[in-house]
C-alpha cells in the first residue's frame, strides 16, 4: 500500500531533465572543444620577464635585427635566447645605472644566467628547427607576430598542431623572399599566395606532414 | 600443397636446443607469444591500490593547469664563441679497456656527452666501437658512482676529502714500504708518471695486475724471438686464418680491426676470391661461428692440435702426438686439410691463439706463422713494454706484504679483492697493511670497501689521457665534461703522490712533448683527429728454434672435466657490471642475459645428470662454486666454461650491492680461478639438485603451434646461407630459395619515386654478431632497461635483435647471426591496425611511430610479422625521476623522446639523423650526399655489414647492395615490401672437409608464375 509516489509539483523538473540531458553535452563539447583549445588557452600568453626588456624599443624603435640577439637562429634548431654579454655589448655605455638593468648587470658580473620566462613553448616531444623554416622563406612575424611591435612579448598564434599542419599543407602564403624574413614590416607587392608559388618553386620547399617530420 | 615452394636442400634451422628436443617446457611455452605470467607479482600496486591511484590521479588531473608548465630558459651568460646550443659537437678521445686503446669521438650537447662512436682516423676503430666503449656513457652518469673520498675503518664509512688523503698520502706513501698495485695501461703518460713516481721513491715497489692480461702471447713471443714483441695480424691480407682458442673478432684488442679485415675476403661477388676461417676452440664464440671450419676440443688439447698440424705440414722436426683426440677420424681429415690449406696459402696465412693459451704455443704458432711467410703480410711484430700483469704480480705483492717490505698500499683502479686468483685472499693481505691502504676508483667496490681509503676516479670521458693502440698507434684522450665528483685520473694522482699535484692536461702535453713533437701544431693536430700513426711498421725478427713439446695420453685423451676461465662479452673481468646496457646485452652465443654460467656441451652435460638452469657446485683446487649449467651446443665435451665478472657484491644497485639488500648476479668464476689455473683447471661438477633461472632471449616471441611450424618452414629462408660453390653456380641462389605465386595487393601502390626512399641493407656474410648495433642503438634512442625478470617475461626492449640459429649437429653445428629490427615495410601490416594513427607512413617510406599519440593497445605487435616492436609495459624510465639519479637525465638524446608506460616503440631508422641530416644539408644549400646520414646501427658496425641510404639515388651505396646478386627479401610471400633487405652469408668450407651438395633449382620449374624473393 505504501508506495511511494513522486508529488505532482515534482513534474516541473521532468522538461528540465530534459533540456538538460541535451544541453550538458553540448556545453560541455563546446567547452572543451573551445575552451581548452590552443587558440583560447594560449593565444594572448604575456607572461612577465624578470628583466622588462622591450622588443618594441629595440627592435622596432632601434631597428636592431632579430639575429643581432637570435644568432644562431639561422644555422641550429633554437633562435637562442642571447647570453647576457650581448646585453652588455651596449649597456656597458647605455643606461649603466638604469635599475631595469640591475639583473643584467648582476648576471654579467657574476655569470649566473637570468632566467627568463618562456614564451612560445611547443611539447617536449615536438621537434621544430627555426633554421629550416628561415631557409624556406617562412618570416619570424608567420609565428611570432609583431614582435617589434610588443612592449611585453606575447603569443600571439596558436602553435597547436592544426596550426602547424595548416602551413605545411598551404605554405604559400607566408613564403616571402629570404631577403625580407626578417623585415617583420614588410608586405607583398602582389597576392601572396602568387608570390609563394612562385618562391615555393625557387627555393624547393617542400613542407612534410610526416609524423617524424616532427615526432621523433 | 603450399603455395611456398622451399629448395629441398636447406639445412634445418633451429634456435635453442631446447626447441631443437622440443622439451615439454618449450611446448608450453609456445602460444604465449608474450610470456604469460603473474601481473601481481610485477607489480607492487595491487588492483585495489591502482584505483586509488587512478582516482588521485583524476583529481590532480583537474587541479593542474591547461597549459604547459611555466617554463623558465636560463641562456649562458657569456656563451663561447662558436657554442650554437641545442647543436651537438663531437670530439676526438680515446678508451682503453685491460691496458689497450681505442680511438673514439665523443657527441656532445650543449656540454653534456650523450653518445661514443668511433674515431674513423683510427684503423683501430674505423668508426665502429666494442660495446664497452659504447657502455662508457651509462658509466660515466651512473648514479652509483663514487661521490668523494671516503675512509674506512672497521667495515665504517666516513665520508673525507682530498685534502685529508693527500695529508695522508704524503706521510704513508713514501720511501722503502710503499708500493703501488695499478692495472695495465699503455698510456705513455701513465708509464712516464709510474717512472717519476719510481724516481722519486727508489726503494718503493710497482706490481701491476690485470686478471684479463696477455702477458702469455708476449712470453711466448720472447720464447720464439727472444725479444720483447706482440704479433700485430692483417686479417685483410689473409686468405687462410687459424684462429685457435682465440675469440679474434671481439675479445681481442684490435678485434674491430681484424673483424673488418676478415670482412674484405667475406663478399665473393667483388671477386678478390673468398678467405677461410679455421677455428679451434673449446666454448662456442662468435669467431667459431664466423668459421668456415670448426673443431671443438678442450683448451688444453690446443698445443698438441699444434703440435700434430705442424708435424702434418712437415716444416719441422715434430713428431706428431697420437692417440686420443688426435686418433679420432674428425680430427685428422681436418688437420690434414688444414695443412694442406695453410701450405697451399703460404705468405698469406696466418695463426692467431687465443691469451689463454700457455706460453709455449704461442711460441710455436709463432714460428708457425714465420714459416708460413706470414711476417710483413698478414702478421706483423710490435714492441712491447715489458710489464707482467699476471697472478705472479700478486704473489709477490703478498710475499712483500708478508716479509714486511710493504707497508702502505695505493691501489690505482682494478678490483683485486673480487678478481685476484682465489688462493691469494687479497682481502686478507689489506687486512695485513692495517688501513694503510687506499683505491682509486670509479666505484666503492669491494676493493674500496677493504682499504683504509677510497678516493674517486675520473671517469675517461673526465680527464684529459693518452694511450696506445694494439698497433702501437698513439691516442689522446680529450675529456668531453668536467668531473662530476671532482674525481682525478690516475696520472693526476701520481703527479700528487710525487708532490707536484699537476693537471692531467698539463701531463699529457708535457709527454706529448717528449716523446712525439714539440711543435703545437701537431699537439693541436693529435688533440683533433685523436690520433698519432705508430712511427714504425713492425720490427723484424728471428726464429729462436725451440725443443718439441711433449704430451701426455691424459691430455689428448681428455680425462676428467676441465673447466676454463674467460673474460666475458658484457662485464668483461667484473669492471662493467653495474651497468645495465651491457648487462642486458644478450650475449652473442648464448643468448643470455644478467647472468653467466658454467657452459657445458650437450653430451657432457647428459653425461652428469645436468640441462640448462640445473645447479652444479663445482670444486676445482679445493675451492668450491655453487653455479647454474648452461648448455651450449658446439662447445668441447668434457669441457666447460664460466665467464668471469659476475657474483659481484659491492658492484651497485644494478650489479649487486649486499648492504643494500641488493643480490649479486650470476657466479663468481674468481672463487674458483687459482693462480696455477688461470686459464683453466680440472674440476668436477656435481649436481645440486637445485635449478636457477637464467633469462635467455632465444626462444622470445615463439607465436603458437602453427606459427611455430610455419616458422619452421621458414627458417632456412630466413637466414640464407649457401656455399661458395653454390655462390659460383647460381650468384643469385639466396633469391630462388624460396618461389611464391606472384604477389597481388588489395591496396594502391604507393610510389616512392620522387624525393628520397630510404633503405637498408645487412650483410650476414660479414655480420659476426658482436652486439654493437644492439647497444649503439639503445644508447642513440634512449632505450630503457628493463632488468632479469622483465627479460625472462619477453619484454626486453632493444629495438635491434641479434638472432642468433643453428644447423646441423648439436655437437658441433654451424651457427649463423642475423640482426632485426624493423624492416620499414612499405605494406606494413601493424600501420592497419593501429586504431590511433599512430603509426603511419611517411613520404620517404618510413614506417613512423608518433609515441604521443600511441594509446598502447598493441595491435601492431601482434601483427608485426617480424616481431620488432617493443612495449612499454612498466614505466621503464621512472628511475630518470628518482632522486639521485639527476645524472641520468644528462645521458638522454635531446633528439629522441623519452617514452613513458604503455608506449610502443621501436626502430626508426633514427629519424633523428635522417632529418639531421637533411636540415644540415639545406642550411648549406647543397643537395644530401650519400653517406650524409648514418644510423646508429650502421655507425657502430666493424665490419660495415650495415648499409643505409636512399634508393632513389642510383649511385648510393645501398642501391649496389640491392642489386648485389646475394640481395634478398625476407618473407617476400607476404608482399610486405620491406625496405630492409639481407644478404645471404656465403662460407667456404675446404674442399676436402665439405658435405656433398646437390643441384638447387629442383623447385623452379614447379610453378610458371614465379616471383623470386
Amino acid at each position: 500500500m505504501s508506495v511511494f509516489h513522486f508529488p505532482r509539483w515534482s513534474n516541473i523538473f521532468r522538461p528540465i531533465l530534459g533540456i538538460t540531458s541535451i544541453a550538458a553535452p553540448v556545453y560541455l563539447t563546446g567547452l572543451f572543444a573551445f575552451g581548452a583549445s590552443p587558440e583560447n588557452l594560449n593565444v594572448g600568453y604575456k607572461p612577465v620577464q624578470p628583466v622588462p626588456f622591450s622588443h618594441a624599443l629595440h627592435a622596432g624603435e632601434l631597428g636592431m635585427d632579430c639575429r643581432y640577439c637570435h644568432n644562431t637562429v639561422q644555422e641550429a634548431n633554437h633562435a637562442a635566447i642571447p647570453p647576457t654579454a650581448t646585453c652588455m655589448n651596449c649597456h656597458t655605455q647605455l643606461h649603466k645605472e638604469s635599475d631595469a638593468l640591475a639583473l643584467v648587470r648582476e648576471s654579467a658580473a657574476t655569470g649566473k644566467p637570468i632566467q627568463w620566462v618562456r614564451v612560445h613553448d611547443l611539447p617536449d616531444y615536438v621537434r621544430f628547427d627555426h633554421s629550416a623554416h628561415l631557409h624556406a622563406g617562412i618570416s619570424c612575424v608567420s609565428c611570432h607576430g609583431r614582435v617589434d611591435q610588443m612592449e611585453v612579448v606575447e603569443q600571439v598564434e596558436p602553435l597547436s598542431m592544426g596550426w602547424c599542419l595548416d602551413c605545411h599543407r598551404n605554405p604559400e602564403p607566408n613564403i616571402r623572399p629570404k631577403s625580407e624574413v626578417f623585415n617583420l614590416a614588410w608586405q607583398a607587392d602582389e597576392a601572396p599566395h602568387i608570390l609563394g608559388a612562385k618562391l615555393r618553386k625557387e627555393y624547393g620547399v617542400n613542407p612534410q606532414e610526416d609524423c617524424s617530420t616532427c615526432h621523433r | 600443397m603450399s603455395s611456398l615452394n622451399r629448395s629441398e636442400n636447406m639445412q634445418k634451422h633451429w634456435r635453442s636446443l631446447a626447441e631443437l628436443e622440443a622439451t615439454p617446457e618449450f611446448l608450453e611455452k609456445l602460444g604465449a607469444e608474450f610470456e604469460a605470467g603473474d601481473e601481481e607479482a610485477w607489480t607492487t600496486s595491487s588492483r585495489r591500490r591502482f584505483l586509488q591511484l587512478m582516482g588521485a590521479s583524476v583529481a590532480l588531473a583537474g587541479a593542474t593547469s591547461c597549459t604547459w608548465k611555466k617554463e623558465n630558459i636560463a641562456p649562458l651568460a657569456d656563451r663561447p664563441e662558436g657554442w650554437v646550443p641545442g647543436t651537438s659537437k663531437t670530439y676526438a678521445s680515446s678508451f682503453e679497456l685491460g691496458g689497450y686503446g681505442q680511438g673514439l669521438n665523443i657527441t656532445s650537447y650543449d656540454g653534456r656527452p650523450v653518445k661514443v662512436e668511433g674515431n674513423k682516423l683510427d684503423p683501430n676503430s674505423n668508426g665502429a666501437t666494442s660495446t664497452w666503449a659504447q657502455a662508457a656513457m651509462l658509466e660515466l652518469y651512473d648514479p652509483d658512482r663514487s661521490r668523494g673520498v671516503a675512509q674506512f675503518e672497521n667495515g665504517n664509512e666516513t665520508e673525507s676529502d682530498w685534502a685529508a688523503f693527500d695529508a695522508w698520502a704524503s706521510a704513508n706513501l713514501k720511501g722503502a714500504g710503499a708500493a703501488i698495485l695499478s692495472e695495465a695501461s699503455a698510456s705513455p703518460s701513465f708509464m712516464r708518471m709510474k717512472a717519476a713516481w719510481l724516481a722519486a721513491n727508489p726503494n718503493a715497489k710497482w706490481f701491476t695486475y690485470e686478471p684479463v692480461n696477455r702477458d702469455n702471447e708476449r712470453m711466448g713471443c720472447e720464447l720464439a724471438f727472444k725479444m720483447p714483441v706482440r704479433p700485430d695480424y692483417n686479417t685483410g691480407a689473409a686468405k687462410v686464418i687459424l684462429a685457435l682458442d682465440d675469440d679474434l673478432f671481439h675479445m681481442h684488442p684490435a678485434a674491430l680491426r681484424n673483424a673488418r679485415g676478415f670482412a674484405k675476403g667475406r663478399r665473393p661477388e667483388d671477386g678478390h676470391g673468398m678467405n677461410r676461417l679455421w677455428s679451434v676452440e673449446s666454448t662456442f664464440s662468435p669467431t667459431g661461428g664466423q668459421a668456415d671450419q670448426r673443431l671443438p676440443i678442450r683448451a688444453s688439447q690446443i698445443g698438441a692440435f699444434l703440435a700434430a698440424l705442424e708435424a702434418e705440414m712437415g716444416l719441422s722436426q715434430v713428431a706428431a702426438p697420437k692417440g686420443g683426440f688426435l686418433g679420432e677420424k674428425k680430427s685428422q681429415a681436418f688437420i690434414k686439410a688444414l695443412a694442406k690449406d695453410l701450405l697451399a696459402n703460404k705468405g698469406a696465412a696466418m695463426i692467431s691463439v687465443g691469451p689463454d693459451q700457455p706460453a709455449g704455443v704461442h711460441a710455436r704458432a709463432q714460428l708457425l706463422n714465420v714459416a708460413l711467410g706470414a711476417v710483413g703480410h698478414t702478421v706483423e711484430y710490435r714492441p712491447v713494454e715489458l710489464v707482467y700483469s699476471g697472478a705472479g704480480e700478486i704473489a709477490s705483492l703478498a710475499k712483500a706484504v708478508k716479509s714486511g717490505a710493504v707497508k702502505s698500499l695505493m691501489i690505482l683502479g682494478g678490483n683485486p679483492v673480487y678478481n685476484a686468483p682465489a688462493d691469494a685472499d687479497f682481502a686478507g693481505l689489506l687486512a695485513e697493511l692495517k688501513g694503510n691502504t687506499a683505491h682509486l676508483s670509479l666505484y666503492r667496490d669491494e676493493t674500496s670497501l677493504s682499504c683504509g681509503w677510497h678516493v674517486p676516479r675520473a671517469h675517461f670521458l673526465e680527464a684529459w689521457a693518452d694511450t696506445r693502440g694494439w698497433d702501437g698507434s698513439m691516442t689522446v684522450a680529450q675529456p668531453a665534461i668536467h668531473p662530476l665528483w671532482g674525481g682525478r685520473s690516475s696520472i693526476e694522482l701520481l703527479s700528487s703522490l710525487i708532490g707536484e699535484a699537476k693537471m692531467a692536461f698539463t701531463l699529457v702535453r708535457e709527454t706529448f712533448s717528449e716523446s712525439v713533437s714539440r711543435s703545437d701544431s701537431a699537439w693541436r693536430k693529435a688533440v683533433h683527429d685523436g690520433f698519432v700513426a705508430p712511427k714504425a711498421k713492425g720490427v723484424p725478427v728471428t726464429a729462436v728454434p725451440l725443443a718439441a713439446p711433449q704430451f701426455d695420453a691424459a691430455t689428448l685423451q681428455g680425462e676428467g672435466l676441465e673447466i676454463a676461465f674467460r673474460a666475458d662479452a658484457s662485464v668483461w673481468d667484473g669492471r662493467f657490471a653495474n651497468s645495465g646496457w651491457l648487462q642486458e646485452l644478450p650475449d652473442s652465443m648464448t643468448k643470455m642475459t644478467w647472468d653467466n654460467a658454467l657452459m657445458l656441451a650437450p653430451k657432457t652435460a647428459e653425461a652428469e645428470g645436468v640441462t640448462t638452469g640445473s645447479m652444479v657446485t663445482i670444486t676445482t683446487a679445493g675451492k668450491t662454486l655453487d653455479a647454474a649449467v648452461y648448455v651450449l651446443p658446439g662447445h668441447a665435451q668434457n669441457a666447460a666454461t664460466l665467464t668471469l665478472g659476475y657474483g659481484r657484491t659491492a658492484a651497485g644497485h644494478v650489479g649487486g650491492l649486499l648492504d643494500a639488500d641488493i643480490r649479486d648476479l650470476g657466479f663468481n668464476a674468481s672463487a674458483i680461478r687459482s693462480s696455477k689455473g688461470m686459464s683453466w683447471s680440472s674440476a668436477t661438477i656435481l649436481a645440486t639438485g637445485a635449478t636457477y633461472e637464467l633469462a635467455q632471449t632465444q626462444e622470445h616471441h615463439l607465436i603458437d603451434q602453427t606459427g611455430m611450424q610455419g616458422r619452421e618452414q621458414r627458417l632456412p629462408a630466413i637466414a640464407r646461407e649457401g656455399s661458395l660453390t653454390e655462390f659460383n653456380d647460381h650468384p643469385d641462389f639466396a633469391s630462388h630459395r624460396v618461389h611464391h605465386p606472384a604477389n597481388v595487393s588489395l591496396f594502391d601502390k604507393r610510389l616512392y619515386d620522387t624525393g628520397h626512399k630510404w633503405g637498408m641493407t645487412i650483410d650476414l656474410a660479414t655480420c659476426n654478431g658482436c652486439n654493437g648495433c644492439t647497444i649503439a642503438c639503445q644508447s642513440e634512442n634512449n632505450i630503457p632497461v628493463v632488468g632479469k625478470e622483465q627479460v625472462i617475461a619477453g619484454r626486453e626492449m632493444h629495438w635491434i635483435r641479434m638472432d642468433r640459429y643453428y644447423s646441423g649437429d648439436a655437437d658441433d653445428p654451424q651457427a649463423i647471426t642475423m640482426p632485426v629490427s624493423c624492416t620499414q615495410c612499405e605494406m606494413a601490416p601493424c600501420e592497419e591496425v593501429c586504431p590511433a594513427g599512430a603509426t603511419t607512413h611517411s613520404s620517404e617510406g618510413l614506417n613512423d611511430m608518433a609515441y604521443n599519440r600511441c594509446i598502447g593497445t598493441r595491435y601492431c605487435a601482434n601483427n608485426c610479422p617480424v616481431k620488432v616492436r617493443r612495449f612499454n609495459f612498466f614505466d621503464n624510465t621512472e628511475a630518470l625521476s628518482k632522486p639521485g639519479n639527476e645524472t641520468l637525465h644528462l645521458m638522454q638524446n635531446p633528439e629522441v623522446t623519452v617514452r613513458s608506460r604503455g608506449v610502443m616503440e621501436k626502430c626508426t631508422y633514427c629519424v633523428q639523423r635522417i632529418h639531421t641530416g637533411k636540415h644540415d644539408a639545406r642550411n648549406e644549400g647543397r643537395e644530401l650526399r650519400d653517406g650524409d646520414i648514418v644510423p646508429a646501427c650502421a655507425q657502430v658496425c666493424p665490419t660495415d655489414a650495415i648499409v643505409f641510404g636512399d634508393l632513389n639515388d642510383p649511385e648510393s651505396e645501398v642501391n649496389k647492395m640491392y642489386s648485389n646478386p646475394r640481395n634478398y627479401e625476407l618473407l617476400s610471400e607476404l608482399n610486405l615490401q620491406m625496405r630492409t633487405h639481407y644478404l645471404a652469408r656465403i662460407r667456404n668450407p675446404h674442399p676436402d672437409l665439405a658435405v656433398a651438395e646437390t643441384a638447387d633449382h629442383n623447385a623452379h620449374a614447379a610453378t610458371p608464375e614465379v616471383h623470386h624473393g
